[in-house]
C-alpha cells in the first residue's frame, strides 16, 4: 500500500530535479530581457522556475498536511498491481518484437500473452479474439483507411 | 454566404458524412462501455481522423465527440455504471426507472431524446453566437492573446480535482513540452539533445493516446483483476418516448439545454457539473419532486440534456478564443490543430468555411446521434455486455495501431508507451493528466504571443497590463488560479459574517 504523502514527497523531489534540469538547459539558450524578444530561453527558464517553486510548495503543503495525505492510500504492491507490472514486461517485448517482426505478428505474440495474464484460458477464445481483432484492423486500417503499420524488418 | 455553400458542399459528400456516422457510432460504444471515458473515445479513435482529408476528419471528430458523451447514459441507465462522469446522475433515475419499473427502452428513450435536444440545442446556439464573439475577438493583438492563453491554462485548477499543485506542475510540464524543437521565431533548437525525432517537437498524439487511453487500460487491467464477470439480459420493447412522457419533460429538457450550453461556456467547467446542476435544478422546479430518484422521467432527460448541450456551450470558446472549456475539449483544440485548424478569432476570417462545415458538423452529429440512439439501441445495449477479457487486448491494440498511426514512427509509439506507464502511476497520485495535455495545446500559443508582445514593446513588460482586455482576462486568469485557496477563505469568513448577524455578535 502507498501513500499520498510518500508520493508527495517523491514528486517533489522529481519534479524539482525537473526544474533544475530545465533551468540549467534553458541557460545554455539566448535570453535577453528589456530589449523586445526576450529570446529562445526566456520562456523554459520561467516553466523551470516555476517548476522548482511549485515543487517546493508541494513539498511544504506535504509535510504541513503529513497526517491527512498519510491516511490517504493506494494499491502499489496488490495482485492486481503485479499482474499489471507483468503487463509493462510484456508490452517491452511487444515493443521490441514490434520493431523488428512488425505489427501482425507481434500483435499476434501479444494478444494471446495478455489474455493469458487476464486468466482467460480457452484456447477457442484466445485464437478467435486475436484473429478477429487482427483481421478488423487489416480491413479497417490497411484497405479501408489505407494506413501502413511497421512492418517486419525484412521488409522495409 | 458563399463560405456556407462551400461548407455544405465539403460536409454533404459520401465520404465525409460515411465518416460523421461512422464517428457517431463508434463514439457511442465507447460512451456505453463501462470505464471508457469521452477523452479515452476520442483519443483512442482520434488517428481514425488522418485517413480523411480536410473537413472529413473533423466531422468525424465530432461525431466521436458527440456520440461518446452520449453512450455514457446506456451503461448508467441498464448497469448503474455510468461510461463517462457526465452520466453518473443519469444513474439517479434512470437505473430506477429500467430495474424497478421495468421499463429499460422507456428509459434509454428519454435519455436519448434528452441528448439530442440539448446538443441540437447548444449546437444553434453555437451558430448564434461564435460569430458575434468572433467579432470582437477580431480586436485582439499578440498580448490578448496570450492573456487568453493563460485564461486558459488557468481551467487546469478545476479539471486538477484531486491536487491543485501537482495540477499546476503537470501544467507547467506540459508547456515545456511544448518548446522542444526548433523555436518558431528564433529558428533555434531548444532540448533535442541531438535527436532527429526531437527536432521537430514532441507530437501531441502518442501523448495523448498514451495518458487517455492507454493508462486508463493499465488501470482497467488492475480493476478487473479476479472480476466475476455478470451479462446483463436487456429485453427493450418500445424506445422512443410517448407523447405523455415528451409534455412532461419538455420544460426540463429546455431549463437543462441552456444550462448545459452556459456551464459549457464557462471555462473549466464540464459535462459532470451541467448534468448535476440540470438534475438539480429539474428537482426544484418539478411537480414530481417526490418521484425523484425512483425513475422520473425528468430526472433521465435533465442530466442528458445537461451534458450534451456542454458540448456547443464549450466550443462557443474554444473555436472563438481558443481556449477548451474543459479535459475533453482540450483534447478536440488540439485534436483540430493537428487536422490543420488554428481555433482562435482568426479562424472566422481565415477558414470561415470551415467554421460552417463544423456547425453543420455538430447539428448532423448530434442528429445522427439521435437517429441511431433510436434505431440501433439493441446494437449499443449489447456492448455493455463484452467481457473485459475481450475488450482490454481490443483497446491496447488500436493504442498501439493509432500511435504509430499518425507520423508511421515507432518512436511516437515509445512515447506513448511512456507515458502510458507514466499515466497509470499519475492517476494513482492524483496527478491531473488533463494539466498536461492543456499545457502541450496552449503551451505554443502563449509562448508566441507572450514573445510577440514584448517584441511590440520593445521588452517593456507593463504592456500586458496596459492592453486593458489583456488585463481582464489575466485577472480572471488570477482569480481561477488563486479560486481553490480563496474560495474557504472567503466562505470561512462569510460564516463568520453569518454566524455574527444570527447571535447579534
Amino acid at each position: 500500500m502507498g501513500n499520498m504523502k510518500k508520493a508527495n514527497y517523491i514528486i517533489s523531489v522529481i519534479m524539482l530535479l525537473v526544474g533544475v534540469g530545465v533551468v540549467a538547459l534553458a541557460s545554455s539558450l539566448k535570453i535577453k530581457i528589456g530589449e523586445g524578444d526576450p529570446g529562445a530561453g526566456f520562456w523554459p527558464m520561467m516553466l523551470g522556475i516555476l517548476i522548482i517553486v511549485f515543487s517546493v510548495c508541494l513539498l511544504i503543503s506535504t509535510i504541513k498536511n503529513k497526517e491527512k495525505l498519510e491516511a490517504k492510500t493506494f494499491t502499489i504492491s496488490t495482485p492486481a498491481n503485479i499482474r499489471v507490472y507483468i503487463l509493462f514486461g510484456i508490452i517491452v517485448l511487444f515493443c521490441v518484437v514490434l520493431y523488428f517482426l512488425g505489427f501482425y505478428i507481434g500483435a499476434l505474440l501479444f494478444i494471446p500473452a495478455l489474455m493469458y495474464l487476464m486468466e482467460v484460458r480457452s484456447v477457442k477464445k484466445i485464437a478467435l479474439t486475436t484473429i478477429i481483432t487482427l483481421a478488423a484492423v487489416y480491413i479497417l486500417f490497411g484497405m479501408l483507411l489505407n494506413i501502413s503499420l511497421p512492418a517486419p524488418i525484412f521488409m522495409r | 454566404m458563399s463560405d456556407i455553400l462551400v461548407a455544405l458542399g465539403n460536409v454533404f459528400t459520401i465520404g465525409n458524412l460515411a465518416g460523421l456516422i461512422f464517428g457517431t457510432g463508434a463514439g457511442i460504444l465507447i460512451g456505453a462501455m463501462p470505464g471508457l471515458s469521452v477523452n479515452m473515445g476520442i483519443a483512442l479513435l482520434f488517428p481514425l481522423t488522418f485517413a480523411f482529408q480536410g473537413v472529413g476528419g473533423i466531422l468525424m471528430l465530432l461525431g466521436i465527440y458527440c456520440g461518446a458523451i452520449y453512450g455514457g447514459s446506456i451503461s448508467a441507465i441498464l448497469l448503474k455504471t455510468p461510461g463517462t462522469p457526465a452520466s453518473v446522475a443519469t444513474t439517479l433515475d434512470g437505473y430506477p426507472m429500467a430495474t424497478k419499473l421495468k421499463q429499460p427502452g422507456r428509459a434509454l428513450g428519454l435519455s436519448t431524446f434528452g441528448s439530442t435536444f440539448g446538443g441540437i440545442f447548444s449546437a444553434i446556439c453555437l451558430i448564434i453566437f461564435s460569430p458575434m464573439l468572433a467579432s470582437v475577438a477580431l480586436k485582439f493583438s499578440k498580448p490578448e492573446y496570450f492573456a487568453l492563453a493563460v485564461f486558459g491554462l488557468s481551467i487546469i485548477t478545476s479539471v486538477s480535482s484531486g491536487s491543485i499543485l501537482k495540477g499546476l506542475l503537470g501544467g507547467f510540464i506540459g508547456l515545456f513540452i511544448a518548446t522542444i524543437g526548433i523555436d518558431n521565431l528564433s529558428g533555434s533548437v531548444r532540448f533535442a539533445f541531438g535527436s532527429t525525432y526531437l527536432l521537430g517537437g514532441i507530437s501531441f498524439v502518442p501523448i495523448l493516446i498514451g495518458l487517455f487511453a492507454f493508462s486508463q487500460v493499465l488501470q482497467s487491467v488492475e480493476d478487473c483483476y479476479k472480476e466475476k464477470y455478470v451479462k446483463t439480459d436487456v429485453k427493450l420493447t418500445r424506445v422512443f418516448p410517448t407523447w405523455e412522457d415528451l409534455k412532461r419533460v419538455f420544460v426540463t429538457l429546455l431549463r437543462s439545454s441552456i444550462i448545459g450550453t452556459f456551464i459549457g461556456c464557462v471555462p473549466g467547467t464540464g459535462g459532470d457539473i451541467a448534468s448535476f446542476v440540470s438534475y438539480d435544478q429539474a428537482k426544484r422546479w418539478s411537480k414530481y419532486k417526490d418521484n425523484f430518484g425512483n425513475g422520473e422521467p425528468e430526472g433521465i432527460v435533465a442530466p442528458e440534456a445537461g451534458n450534451n448541450s456542454v458540448s456547443g456551450g464549450a466550443m462557443i470558446p474554444m473555436l472563438t478564443l481558443g481556449i477548451p472549456g474543459d479535459g475533453a475539449t482540450a483534447i478536440m483544440l488540439g485534436a483540430l490543430m493537428v487536422q490543420g485548424m488554428q481555433p482562435g478569432p482568426l479562424l472566422f476570417k481565415e477558414q470561415a468555411s470551415s467554421v460552417y462545415a463544423i456547425f453543420i458538423g455538430l447539428l448532423l452529429a448530434n442528429a445522427v446521434m439521435g437517429l441511431m440512439g433510436f434505431s440501433l439501441i439493441r446494437v449499443f445495449v449489447k456492448v455493455v455486455n463484452i467481457p473485459k477479457e475481450i475488450l482490454i487486448p481490443v483497446i491496447f491494440t488500436l493504442t498501439f495501431v493509432g500511435a504509430y498511426a499518425y507520423n508511421n514512427s515507432m518512436n511516437d509509439v515509445f512515447v506513448m508507451v511512456f507515458c502510458g506507464f507514466l499515466g497509470y502511476f499519475m492517476n494513482k497520485t492524483e496527478f491531473s493528466m488533463s494539466a498536461i495535455v492543456i499545457g502541450i495545446i496552449l503551451g505554443a500559443l502563449a509562448e508566441t504571443n507572450f514573445r510577440g508582445a514584448l517584441t511590440m514593446s520593445d521588452g517593456n513588460f507593463s504592456i500586458f497590463l496596459t492592453h486593458p482586455i489583456c488585463a481582464v482576462f489575466l485577472a480572471l486568469a488570477a482569480i481561477s488560479l488563486l479560486s481553490p485557496v480563496l474560495g474557504p477563505v472567503v466562505k470561512k469568513l462569510l460564516g463568520k459574517d453569518k454566524a455574527k448577524q444570527e447571535t447579534g455578535v
